[in-house]
C-alpha cells in the first residue's frame, strides 16, 4: 500500500496540472456584471459558468464578476438558496443579474424523496455538510454531535485512530430489548457512514417520528439516520481541493503520585492490608526494606529506586494527521458528474515506535475514499445514476492492544524503572509487563478493510400514461473485505534483587519470520428498490405519491445464511393552497428472524401540516413571518433482536462442544436457546406535534415534542419462569417503554453590513419508562425495573458516616457479602434489614447511563473575508459509576493518585475514599453513590476561523476561491471531571482505554 | 383505447409491485444452504452428533479446580484459607450465603444438565429420534467384541442425570426430581414437579444408578472409551448416596437399615476388583489410573499450578492449608497408636532427623524447606515460607496466610515462566473413597467380629499405600471401640481425600460442621531467630463461622420468588425464608 508520506508530492504535482489548464488565457471578450438578489443587495459567491465551456468565475462580495464568453452562449448563475439562472448572452458586455432566492422554503431529504418546509409534516432534523467538514475528525460519527437534535453521540471508547466510532441513538433509548440502534442509510441503501469523508457528503438527515420513519415499517422505530452523497450540476466543473495537516493530543491524562510519595502511601495501604501485626512486627517485616523507604528514591538510584512517569515516557505529547482530498463536480444537461478522491492518515500517540529496523509499531490509521457520481439524463424521459464509493483503509497497530498498553501505563506505580541498571526491561513478580515491550516488542499488526458501495438509479418518466407519473428503481452492490496479517513477538522482563542478581518473567523471542493472519471475513450485499412516483399539481391542488418495493440479501463468508430484507411502502401526500397538507405513509415489511405468518407487518402513519401563515389572517405579517403546527402520529416496529442472534424462531440446535475421552475431543451437539415461533416485532406508537415559527424573517423556532410508546419488546421470561426447565428461554414479546421528550431548535442569522452571524441552538430532552417488565412478585419495592429508566444505574447506597470507624462498628453492622472488613472498609445500607449486604441491596442511584438532555449551541459570524464559527455541545442527566484506577489507585499494587491518596480513610480527617489496600477489595469497589458521579458537561466541540483571500489576487491565476482555515475538536471541557484529569465523556480513556484527544488542525481549500 | 392501455400499464405496474412482495413472500425463508444451527431432527438423527450429545452433556459438570475463581471449596472449610482476602470462597467463612448470594450455586448448572440427559433419553425411547433413524446402533463390532452401543449411551444419560440430582441433593437437599424434558410454553408442565422428600430423592437417584448399571458395560472394548463411568462407576455413585443418606444430618433416628444400604453398595465395588489403588505420587498426574472411578474430562491445563503454586514460582498460592490439617497427618512409617512418636514441635516437618511425617503429607502440603522436585527450570526449588522468605507470610498480597501452600494436585514438572502444560482431570471419586465409605457405614451399622476384620482391612489397604503400618494389636484394640473408630476413619477421610471436595460435606452429613467450623483456623508463622534456626509459632489465620442454616444451601431466592409468584408451592431450607 502506498503509504500517506508520498502524498503530499502528488497533490503538487496536480496543483501544478491544474494550474496549467487554467491559466490557459482565453482571449474571448471579458463579459462584466453584476449580481444582485430582488431587494438590490448584491450576491457574492455566485457561479458563473459558460455552458457547455471550461470558463467559471464566481461573484466577489460586491455581486461583481467578470467571464470571457462569446455572444450567443449561454451563462449559468449557480449559488445555494437560489434558483440558478441561465442568460443568453447577446452583445451586451455588461449585464445585471437579478437572482431570485429559492421562493420554495429550504428543501428537506425524507425517507425516499424530498419536501418543503410548508410541506413537511414529519420531526427530521438535517445536519449540513458544510457542519460537518468544520470538524477535523477522521471518524465522521464525531462530527454529528450537537448538530442534530433529537441526537444523543456517546463514546464509549478512546480516541484510536480508526476505532474512535460513537454509539448513536435517536431520541434516547426506547427498548429494553437488545436491538436499540437506529437504521442507518447511505443513498437510501443500509450501510455504515462513520468512515465517509465529510466532503463526499451532501446532507445527513435523523428522521426522528413514526411519519418520518413509517417506510422502514418494522426497522424504524429507533429512528433512521439518512446520509445522502454529492451529486453533480448542471454548469461548469468546480474542482476542490483541500488539504489540512493537524495534531491530536490527549485531552485529560491521569496525575500519579512520584515514587517517594507512592512508597509513603503503600506503606500506609500494607499497614492497613496487616493490620494484625504488632507495629514491631510489621516494621521488621515490610519497613525495613529498603524499597519500603521513600528516602531511598532521591534519585541516586535510579534503576533501583526510580521515579518513573509513565505517561510522559510513553505517550508523546502530539501525534500528526493529515487529511486530503480532492472533487470534481459539474456537468452538463446531459450528464453531471462528482468525482472525489480523500485520504487521510491519522498517527498514534505512543513513544518507542521505532525501536525495530524495517518496522514502526505507531498506531497509523491510513484511508483513502474515493467516490464517483454520474447522472445521465439518456432522453427527455429516462435518467440514469451511478453512484460508486468506495474506500480502503489500514490500522497499522502494535501487537498489543491499546486497551493493555495504557492500563499498564496507568498501573504500573513510580517506583518501577523502565530499563534495569543493564539497561534490560524491567518488571517484576507483581509486573510482568513493560509497556516498552508492549509497544516495541510485541510485534504489529496491519488490520486491512475494504469497502465498495455501488448504487445505480433509474428515473423514467411516465408521463405518456399520465401526467406526473415516473417509474424509478434501484439497485446497490456493496461488498466489503478484510483481512488482518500479524506478526507476534514476545519479550521477557527483569526484577532487579537487592543483591544486584536478576529475575527473569516471560520469555523473549524475536519477531516472527512469516506473517500470520487472521479475521479474513467478505461480504456481498446486493440491494433492489423499484416503484412508481406521481408528482402533480393541480391548480392549488399538489398530490405526491410513492410506492416501492424492495428486497436486500447480504452474503458473507463463513456458515452466515444471508441476511435479507423484505418490504413494500409508500407514502400519498396532498398539499391543498400550499395552507394544509396531508400525508398518510405505511410500509409492509418482514424479517427473516421471525416465523412465517408472523413475519409481515404492516406499518401506517399519518400526518398533517398546518402553514397558519399562509392564511389570510396572518399573511404578510411583519412579526410573524412563519408559522406552522404539524402533527403525526403512527405505528414502526423493531425487529432488532441485538447483534448475533438469528432466527429465534426455530430450534437451535449447534454442532460442537464434544468431550475428551481416551486420548481424543468427540463430536459434540448442544441446544440453544429455545425457539419461540410466534416471535413477532416491537411495536412502537409514536407520536409527535411540531411548532415552526419564524419571527421576523431572521428567527425560526421550531418545537417538537413526542410521545413512543413502545410495546411487545423483545425479551425473555428468564424473570419468571422457573431456572429448572434447563434453557436459555425463548424470546418473547413482552413488556413496554414509555418514552416522551421534547426537542427545541432556535436559528437566527442577521447581516450588519459586511458583518453577518448566525446563531444556532438545539436542546433535546428525552426520557424512559419502564412501564411494564415481566417480573416476579414479593421482591423489595427498590428491585424492580418496572417504572425505571432503561439505562437506569443501580448500586448500593453508601450508609452515613461511609467508613467503617473501628471493628466493634464492623461487627454491629450488616455483614458484607464482598469479603472480610476491617476499619477503613465501605459502610453500606442494608436495605431490605436482613443482616447481609449483596446484590438485593441494590437501588436506582442517580440518573441513567445515556444522557436525558443533549444540546449544541453554534455561533458564526463572517467579515470580509473572515469567518468564525464555534460549537457547544453538552449532555446533562447521565450518571457513571467510577471504576477505574484513578479512583481505585493502589489496589493490586497499581498507582495511586494523589488526590485520591489524599481523601482517603486514614489520611484525611474527612474522608471521600476508603481505607488504602495494595490487594484486591471487592466490598468497597462495588457500584455505589460512592462512585456514581454526575457526567455532564458543556465543551466547545470545535471552534474554526478562516480566511477567504480576496477575488482580485485570485483572478489572475483563475482559482476562484483559496480559504484558509484552523480548527479545533473538542477543545475545552467544562465539567466535574476536570479535578481529576478524566474525561467526563469516557472516564476510562487513558486509564483503560486509548486517551481522548483534542485535534488542532489547520487546512486551506481551493477552488477552480 | 389508449387511456384504457395506459390505465392498464399502470394497474399492471401497481399490482405488480405488489405481486412480487406477494410472490417473494418466502424471500425471508432462511436460506437452506447455508447452516449455523441443526435442527432437533438433524441432531438426534446423525451418527455424530447423536452420541456427540450425549458427549457434552458431561461439560456441566462442576470442576473443583475452577468454580472459585481458582479457589478451591477447601478453603471453605478447615482444610485450607484462601489467600485472596477477595474471593468470593470467603463468602462461606463470613457467613455472608443467603438465598441471593452463593458463589456454589448450581441450581441452574445441574438442571442444564438435566434437561440434556432427559432430552437425550427421550430420543431413545422406542418411538424417539435415535431409535428409529438407528443414528447411535444397537450393537457396533469394535476390533473383535460385539459392543452394545445403544445401551451404553442410554446407560451414560442415566447416569449423568443421577449425577447432577445428586450434586443437586447434598447442597440443597430440598429438590426437584426432573425426569422429562419441560416446555416454557406449558405451564401446567412447567410447574407439575414437587420437591421430595430427601430419602424420595435418594431412591430416585439409587433407582438411575441402578439402571445406568444395567445399561453401562463393566468395561470398554479399548482405550478410546477411557474416561466414560461404566456400570461399576454408577454402582460406586450409590455407595456415595447411600452413605449421605445414612449420615446423622439425615437419618436422625440413625436407622441402621440406610447404614447397611451403604455398605452393601461400597462393597460392590469391593468384590468387583475393578479397581485398585494407585502409587501415591500419580494419582492426580497419572491420567485413567486404575484408583480412578470417575473424573473430569482431562485437558491440557496449568491453571491449577497458576493458582496454587507459592508465589515464587509465578503462582498466585492461593490454597493455604491450615495447621489444623497439618496437625492431622502422623509420622511416617508407624502404627496409629506411635503416629506422634518422635514428633517434635519444635521441628515440625522433621527437618533434621529422618522422623518425616507420612508419605500424603508432601503430596498435600508445600511447607517451608519443601522441595518442587521436578521442577526444572529454576535453580531454586526449595519452598521457603519462613517470614521473609521468598514465599513467606506477608511477602505478596497473596502469598501464604497459614504458612504452607497446598501440593497436592500440582505437577511439578509444570514450569509456569515457560507456560508448560499438562493433562489432568478433577478425580470426582476414586477407589480410596469407597473403601472409606465401607469402612465407615460397617462401623456404624455392626463393628462387631467379621465386621470389624473388614473394616480394619479395608483401612489397612489405605495404609499400606500411604506407606504406613497395618493396624497392631494395641490400634486394634483401640479400634474396637466403634466411637474410636468413627474418630479415626472420619481423620483418616480428611487425610486422604484433603482438598477433593469431601470434607466441606463430611462435616455437614455428620453435624459436626457446626462445632469444627466455628473456630478459628490455625497457621504456623516461621521466623528465624538470632542463631539462624527456625522458631515456629501457632497463630490464628483466619475465622470460620457457622450457622445451622448453612447445612443447607438456600434455594435460590428468585427461584422461591418465581413460584410464589405464580401461586405454586415451594419450600426453602430451614432458617433461609
Amino acid at each position: 500500500m502506498m503509504t500517506i508520506k508520498k502524498k503530499p508530492g502528488i497533490i503538487i504535482l496536480s496543483l501544478f496540472f491544474l494550474f496549467s489548464i487554467f491559466t490557459y488565457a482565453q482571449d474571448n471578450n471579458p463579459i462584466k456584471g453584476r449580481i444582485t438578489d430582488k431587494s438590490g443587495n448584491p450576491v457574492g459567491n455566485v457561479v458563473v459558468s459558460v455552458l457547455d465551456e471550461f470558463t467559471q468565475v464566481s461573484s466577489d462580495i460586491s455581486g461583481d464578476f467578470s467571464i470571457s464568453a462569446v455572444p450567443g452562449k449561454v451563462l449559468l448563475f449557480s449559488k445555494v438558496g437560489f434558483q440558478q439562472l441561465r442568460y443568453e448572452i447577446k452583445d451586451k458586455t455588461e449585464i445585471n443579474i437579478q437572482l431570485e432566492k429559492q421562493t420554495r422554503e429550504e428543501v428537506y431529504q425524507v425517507a425516499y424523496g424530498t419536501r418543503t418546509k410548508s410541506t413537511l409534516t414529519s420531526a427530521i432534523s438535517t445536519i449540513s455538510a458544510d457542519d460537518l467538514s468544520k470538524s477535523p475528525v477522521t471518524t465522521l460519527g464525531n462530527a454529528i454531535q450537537g448538530l442534530g437534535s433529537g441526537l444523543t453521540v456517546l463514546h464509549s471508547v478512546g480516541a484510536e485512530p480508526g476505532w474512535d466510532q460513537p454509539d448513536i441513538y435517536i431520541r434516547g433509548v426506547q427498548s429494553f430489548g437488545s436491538g436499540v440502534a437506529p437504521l442507518v442509510l447511505v443513498d437510501n441503501v443500509e450501510r455504515d457512514f462513520s468512515q465517509l469523508d465529510p466532503e463526499e457528503i451532501e446532507s445527513f438527515t435523523i428522521l426522528k417520528d413514526a411519519a418520518a420513519t413509517v417506510m422502514y415499517g418494522m426497522r424504524g422505530a429507533n429512528g433512521v439516520i439518512l446520509v445522502t452523497t454529492k451529486k453533480g450540476f448542471v454548469g461548469k466543473p468546480v474542482i476542490t481541493l483541500t488539504a489540512q495537516y493537524g495534531t491530536q493530543s490527549p485531552t485529560r491524562l491521569p496525575q500519579y503520585v512520584g515514587s517517594q510519595d507512592y512508597v509513603n502511601y503503600r506503606n500506609i495501604a500494607l499497614r492497613n492490608d496487616y493490620n494484625k501485626l504488632s507495629d514491631s512486627e510489621f516494621s521488621s517485616l515490610f519497613l525495613s526494606n529498603p524499597q519500603n523507604n521513600p528516602a531511598n528514591y532521591n534519585g541516586s538510584n535510579p534503576s533501583l529506586y526510580p521515579n518513573t512517569n509513565w505517561y510522559n515516557s510513553f505517550l508523546n505529547p502530539t501525534a500528526p494527521q493529515q487529511t486530503y482530498n480532492l472533487s470534481f463536480r459539474g456537468g452538463t444537461e446531459v450528464a453531471q458528474y462528482y468525482v472525489m478522491l480523500g485520504a487521510v492518515d491519522q498517527k498514534g500517540l505512543y513513544n518507542y515506535t521505532d525501536e525495530n529496523s524495517g518496522y514502526s509499531t505507531q498506531n497509523d490509521f491510513s484511508r483513502y475514499n474515493f467516490r464517483s457520481v454520474v447522472d445521465v439524463n439518456v432522453s427527455k424521459d429516462l435518467k440514469i445514476g451511478v453512484n460508486l464509493g468506495g474506500r480502503v483503509e489500514n490500522r497499522h497497530v502494535p501487537n498489543t492492544s491499546a486497551g493493555s498498553i495504557i492500563s499498564a501505563l496507568s498501573k504500573l506505580p513510580s517506583t518501577v524503572p523502565i530499563f534495569n541498571a543493564d539497561s534490560s526491561l524491567a518488571g517484576s513478580s507483581i509486573y510482568k509487563y513493560n509497556p516498552y515491550g508492549m509497544i516495541a516488542k510485541t510485534g504489529f499488526q496491519d488490520q486491512y478493510s475494504f469497502y465498495l458501495q455501488g448504487t445505480t438509479t433509474f428515473d423514467l418518466k411516465l408521463d405518456v400514461i399520465t401526467k406526473g407519473l415516473s417509474a424509478n428503481g434501484l439497485f446497490g452492490y456493496d461488498a466489503a473485505k478484510f483481512y488482518t496479517r500479524y506478526k507476534n513477538q514476545s519479550y521477557a522482563v527483569y526484577q532487579q534483587n537487592q543483591d544486584n542478581t536478576y529475575t527473569q518473567f516471560g520469555q523473549s523471542t524475536s519477531i516472527d519470520l512469516n506473517y500470520g493472519g487472521s479475521n479474513s471475513a467478505f461480504n456481498l450485499m446486493l440491494n433492489y428498490m423499484c416503484g412508481l412516483s406521481y408528482d402533480r399539481t393541480f391548480g392549488v391542488n399538489h398530490i405526491a405519491a410513492d410506492l416501492k418495493y424492495m428486497q436486500s440479501s447480504m452474503s458473507s463468508d463463513g456458515d452466515n445464511p444471508d441476511y435479507r430484507n423484505q418490504g413494500t411502502f409508500g407514502r400519498t401526500t396532498y398539499t391543498y393552497d400550499n395552507r394544509y397538507t396531508a400525508e398518510f405513509g405505511f410500509a409492509y415489511n418482514g424479517s427473516e428472524d421471525f416465523a412465517s405468518g408472523k413475519r409481515f407487518g404492516f406499518f401506517p402513519a399519518i400526518s398533517g401540516a398546518w402553514v397558519l401563515s399562509n392564511e389570510d389572517f396572518l399573511k404578510n405579517n411583519e412579526t410573524l413571518n412563519f408559522l406552522k403546527l404539524r402533527g403525526s402520529y403512527g405505528k414502526v416496529g423493531n425487529s432488532n433482536i441485538g447483534a448475533g442472534t438469528r432466527f429465534p424462531f426455530e430450534d437451535k440446535f449447534y454442532s460442537g462442544g464434544g468431550y475428551y475421552f481416551g486420548t481424543a475431543t468427540t463430536d459434540g451437539s448442544y441446544e440453544g436457546r429455545i425457539a419461540n415461533p410466534n416471535l413477532t416485532w416491537e411495536e412502537s406508537l409514536d407520536g409527535n406535534i411540531g411548532l415552526e415559527i419564524g419571527l421576523l424573517k431572521k428567527l425560526e423556532i421550531d418545537i417538537d415534542v413526542f410521545s413512543n410508546n413502545r410495546t411487545q419488546i423483545i425479551t425473555d421470561l428468564s424473570n419468571t419462569l422457573p431456572t429448572l426447565i434447563g434453557q436459555d428461554l425463548p424470546y418473547v414479546n413482552d413488556g413496554s417503554v414509555l418514552s416522551q421528550g421534547f426537542e427545541i431548535v432556535l436559528k437566527h442569522n442577521n447581516k450588519i453590513g459586511d458583518f453577518s452571524y448566525t446563531i444556532q441552538g438545539n436542546v433535546s430532552f428525552a426520557k424512559n419508562k419502564i412501564t411494564y417488565e415481566d417480573e416476579v412478585a414479593g421482591m423489595n419495592p427498590w428491585e424492580y425495573r418496572t417504572g425505571q429508566a432503561v439505562m437506569q444505574q443501580w448500586g448500593l447506597q453508601v450508609a452515613p458516616g461511609k467508613f467503617f470507624k473501628d471493628q466493634a462498628e464492623i461487627d454491629g453492622w450488616a455483614k458484607s457479602s464482598y469479603g472480610t472488613l476491617q476499619p477503613g472498609d465501605v459502610k453500606y445500607v442494608d436495605q431490605n434489614h436482613d443482616g447481609i449486604i449483596n446484590s438485593e441491596d441494590y437501588v436506582p442511584l442517580g440518573n441513567p447511563s445515556i444522557p436525558e438532555i443533549n444540546y449544541g449551541l453554534t455561533l458564526g459570524c463572517e467579515y470580509k473575508g473572515f469567518d468564525f464559527n464555534v460549537l457547544f455541545t453538552g449532555i446533562a442527566n447521565r450518571s457513571l459509576f467510577m471504576n477505574n484506577n484513578v479512583f481505585w489507585g493502589m489496589q493490586d499494587n497499581n498507582n495511586i493518585t494523589a488526590q485520591v491518596a489524599q481523601n482517603s480513610w486514614g489520611i484525611s480527617t474527612n474522608p471521600s475514599y476508603p481505607r488504602l489496600t495494595t490487594e484486591l477489595n471487592t466490598n468497597n469497589y462495588q457500584p455505589s453513590s460512592l462512585w456514581l458521579k454526575n457526567v455532564d458537561y458543556l465543551r466547545i466541540q470545535t471552534l474554526e476561523i478562516g480566511y477567504n483571500l480576496p477575488k482580485k489576487i485570485l483572478s489572475k491565476a483563475n482559482i476562484n476561491s483559496v480559504r484558509f482555515f484552523i480548527n479545533g475538536y473538542n477543545l475545552i471541557s467544562f465539567d466535574g471531571m476536570s479535578q481529576y484529569n478524566l474525561s467526563a465523556e469516557i472516564p476510562n480513556a487513558g486509564v483503560t482505554l486509548y486517551p481522548e484527544t483534542r485535534v488542532i488542525n489547520i487546512g486551506t481549500t481551493l477552488k477552480f | 383505447m389508449m387511456e384504457n392501455m395506459k390505465k392498464n400499464i399502470l394497474i399492471f405496474m401497481i399490482l405488480g409491485t405488489v405481486f412480487m412482495t406477494q410472490s417473494c413472500s418466502d424471500y425471508l425463508n432462511k436460506d437452506a444452504d447455508v447452516n449455523t444451527t441443526l435442527s432437533y431432527q438433524q441432531i438426534f438423527s446423525d451418527v455424530h452428533l447423536a452420541p456427540g450429545f450425549l458427549d457434552n452433556i458431561y461439560t456441566n459438570m462442576p470442576d473443583g479446580f475452577s468454580r472459585f475463581n481458582g479457589a478451591m471449596l477447601a478453603a471453605a472449610c478447615d482444610e485450607a484459607v484462601c489467600s485472596d482476602a477477595g474471593s468470593p470462597i470467603q463468602l462461606f467463612n463470613n457467613n455472608a450465603i443467603n438465598s441471593t448470594t452463593n458463589p456454589d450455586d448450581q441450581w441452574s448448572n445441574m438442571y442444564r444438565g438435566i434437561r440434556k440427559c432427559n432430552m437425550f433419553l427421550k430420543e431413545l425411547e422406542p418411538d424417539g429420534i435415535i431409535t428409529k433413524t438407528n443414528s447411535i446402533p444397537v450393537v457396533e463390532t469394535v476390533g473383535t467384541q460385539v459392543v452394545n452401543t445403544r445401551n451404553y449411551y442410554k446407560g451414560q444419560a442415566l447416569f449423568l442425570r443421577a449425577f447432577f440430582h445428586f450434586e443437586l441433593l447434598k447442597r440443597y437437599g430440598n429438590i426437584f426430581y426432573v425426569s422429562k424434558v419441560i416446555d416454557p410454553f406449558n405451564e401446567e408442565e412447567v410447574y407439575s414437579g414437587t420437591q421430595l422428600p430427601y430419602d424420595q430423592t435418594v431412591d430416585s437417584i439409587s433407582n438411575d444408578c441402578d439402571s445406568a448399571a444395567k445399561y453401562m458395560p463393566a468395561s470398554y472394548p479399548d482405550v478410546s472409551y477411557d474416561g466414560r463411568p461404566i456400570s461399576w462407576t454408577a454402582l460406586a455413585l450409590k455407595s456415595r448416596l447411600f452413605l449421605y443418606a445414612a449420615s446423622p444430618l439425615n437419618n436422625t433416628s440413625n436407622d441402621l437399615t440406610k447404614w447397611k444400604r451403604a455398605v452393601d453398595a461400597s462393597k460392590v465395588i469391593m468384590d468387583s476388583k475393578k479397581y485398585s489403588l494407585n502409587t501415591l505420587s500419580s494419582i492426580f498426574t497419572s491420567l485413567y489410573n486404575p484408583e480412578i472411578i470417575f473424573a473430569d474430562k482431562a485437558i491440557n491445563r496449568n491453571d491449577i499450578e497458576t493458582y496454587n503454586y507459592p508465589v515464587s514460582y509465578q503462582g498466585l498460592g492461593l490454597m493455604n492449608p491450615t495447621e489444623d490439617l497439618v496437625e492431622a497427618f502422623g509420622m511416617g512409617a508407624v502404627t496409629y497408636i506411635n503416629r506422634y512418636l518422635n514428633y517434635n514441635p519444635a521441628d515440625p516437618y522433621g527437618l533434621k532427623n529422618t522422623k518425616k511425617r507420612e508419605d500424603r503429607f508432601r503430596y498435600t502440603i508445600f511447607y517451608n524447606t519443601s522441595r518442587l522436585v521436578n521442577l526444572s527450570n529454576s535453580k531454586d526449588t526449595i519452598v521457603a515460607t519462613y517470614v521473609g522468605g521468598k514465599d513467606g507470610l506477608f511477602s505478596t498480597p497473596t502469598a501464604t496466610k497459614t504458612g504452607y501452600y497446598m501440593s497436592k494436585f500440582i505437577n511439578t514438572s509444570i514450569d509456569l515462566s515457560k507456560g508448560t502444560t499438562s493433562y489432568r482431570a478433577w478425580i470426582y471419586m476414586r477407589y480410596s473413597e469407597i473403601l472409606l465409605n465401607y469402612a465407615e457405614a460397617l462401623n456404624e451399622y455392626d463393628n462387631t467380629g467379621a465386621n470389624f476384620t473388614a473394616i480394619i482391612n479395608a483401612l489397612n489397604l489405605i495404609r499400606n499405600r500411604a506407606n504406613l503400618k497395618p493396624f497392631d494389636a494395641a490400634d486394634k484394640a483401640l479400634l474396637q471401640d466403634q466411637s474410636q473408630m468413627r474418630i479415626y476413619i472420619k481423620r483418616e477421610r480428611r487425610l486422604e481425600l484433603a482438598f477433593e471436595e469431601h470434607r466441606f460435606w463430611d462435616l455437614r452429613r455428620w453435624k459436626d460442621a457446626e462445632t469444627v467450623l466455628n473456630q478459628p483456623v490455625q497457621g504456623m508463622k516461621i521466623t528465624i531467630d538470632d542463631s539462624g534456626n527456625y522458631v515456629y509459632t501457632l497463630f490464628n489465620a483466619d475465622t470460620r463461622v457457622f450457622d445451622v442454616k448453612m447445612y443447607w444451601y438456600p434455594i435460590p431466592r428468585t427461584e422461591i420468588l418465581k413460584y410464589r409468584s405464580a401461586g405454586k408451592t415451594i419450600v426453602q431450607n430451614p432458617g433461609w425464608d
